[in-house]
């Protein structure tokens, strides 16, 4: 066989193979392996080397009844000494399998276990910080330092109270703390509002003692605005996350449903 | 190698705790294997269990000369996957879903194809370093542009001309041992 056959025909038998012939050249091929036994060998070895190198595929043998070596095969394997070991394996892997459920089942109730334990330190260690970030976000939510009680909107523009406020407004809190209590006092009809104002302007600079001083007073003024002092000391207390005090002042508020921001006062207990 | 016998001899004489040892000890990494590679559970069992019969068959006919229990047997359970993966596939491109084939020929023709696998691989030791590489290459896929780049040859003919002859060497050392006979079908 000539080197320029046999690069011809191994060409030929790559492109069979690889299925990239034309219609006509496949035609003109399949009629030439269908009478020549050694190309039908060739095209066969090489389909089955390439099948069987390849790790996504598999050089298979086809079923042929003729095949006495698979005859053979099967009459040994349908043998008892198979069957027994056959079973033996299956029996075995069943057992097998059972046991993987059962330490499955072991390893679940361990694991849920220890979950339930981990679970309950983690949300007793948490729960300090997630009622205090509950109560920064109440204080977000329900602080109400920009519209505090106006006796402008009233329309008593004789007030001397008045300036204090629009110190306070104009963002004056030294001023209007200095104002009102230079200004203000026990025999001013508008005393409880300066106290408010007064408080607030505290809160407003940081001085929180001064502050919840101030709204102390409002409260032992037992006047209309009293309670005042109990939803702006609460406010304070949702600031700085103290939730003992928050509590305290919930309850004094929610001790009467007259006093200032009661429904307020009930949302945040609710959400506590 | 005293573990492979253990395990052989377990094997061919039905000693249920040499059984259960090997599940104990391979099981896992088969499933792993299947499940990873479009498998199902029910499948592990099956390639399980005929890669053990496969080594029972050999062994009983002749002692198997194994270095590693483990690695021959992973290699088996790899290949019963690969030809189950490939028989699927010829199915449904065949759309076939009546295709029944019994056990023992199943595992019978899986004897015969890992046989002749075993012979095409000790062919193809024999070549010299420079055909195994590149035919290693070619059986898996690669075109011959990207073996003229990998392995610096002047030009696609040049390259086409050693595939050939790597190819040819090997299907001469195959054709030349009297096993072909039996194993070309």
């Amino acid at each position: 066989m000539s080197q320029l056959f046999e690069d011809k025909r191994q060409q030929e038998i790559e492109a069979y193979i690889q299925g990239i012939m034309s219609q006509e050249q496949l035609a003109i091929f399949e009629e030439k392996l269908a009478n020549d036994k050694d190309l039908q060998e060739d095209v066969l070895l090489q389909e089955s080397l390439r099948d069987s190198f390849r790790e996504d595929n598999w050089a298979t043998v086809p079923n042929d009844t003729t095949n006495e070596t698979l005859q053979e095969l099967k009459t040994k394997l349908r043998d008892d000494s198979y069957t027994s070991i056959s079973k033996t394996i299956k029996e075995v892997g069943v057992d097998y399998q059972q046991k993987m459920l059962n330490e499955e089942k072991k390893q679940g109730k361990r694991l849920y276990y220890r979950m339930a334990i981990a679970a309950m330190v983690i949300l007793l260690c948490a729960l300090p910080f997630l009622i205090n970030s509950q109560l920064h976000s109440d204080y977000d939510q329900y602080a109400n330092w920009d519209s505090l009680p106006s006796l402008r909107e009233k329309g008593d523009t004789q007030a001397k109270i008045i300036e204090g406020e629009s110190l306070y407004l104009s963002g004056n809190y030294e001023e209007a703390i200095q104002y009102l209590k230079a200004n203000i006092d026990t025999s001013d009809p508008y005393y409880s509002y300066a106290l408010i104002y007064l408080g607030a302007s505290y809160f407003q600079i940081d001085k929180l003692e001064e502050a919840h001083q101030a709204y102390d007073a409002l409260i032992a003024t037992n006047t209309l605005q009293s309670s005042y002092g109990y939803w702006y000391k609460l406010l304070m207390y949702l600031k700085v996350e103290n939730t003992e005090k928050t509590n305290e002042m919930l309850t004094l508020i929610l001790s009467n449903p007259d006093h200032y921001n009661y429904t307020k006062a009930k949302e945040i207990q609710e959400g506590l | 190698m005293e573990e492979t016998e253990k395990y052989l001899n377990g094997l061919i004489y039905n000693d249920r705790k040499v059984v259960a040892a090997i599940y104990d000890a391979f099981f896992p990494k088969v499933k792993s294997f299947v499940l990873n590679n479009k498998g199902e559970e029910e499948d592990v069992q099956d390639v399980f269990h005929d890669s053990l019969m496969y080594l029972i068959v050999k062994h009983r006919e002749s002692p198997l000369k194994i270095n590693s229990f483990e690695a021959y047997f992973f290699t088996i359970c790899k290949n019963i996957w690969r030809r189950t993966l490939k028989n699927k596939k010829n199915r449904v491109m065949n759309h076939d879903s009546t295709y029944y084939i019994d056990k023992e020929t199943d595992l019978g023709l899986f004897i015969l194809e890992q046989e002749r696998l075993e012979f095409y691989q000790e062919k193809f030791q024999l070549l010299s370093s420079n055909c195994k590489e590149i035919l290693g290459s070619y059986f898996n896929g690669m075109s011959y542009e990207d073996l003229l780049q990998e392995y610096e040859y002047t030009s696609i003919n040049t390259v086409r001309q050693r595939v050939f002859k790597c190819k040819a060497k090997i299907i001469q050392l195959i054709k030349e041992d009297r096993r072909y006979r039996k194993l070309r079908r």
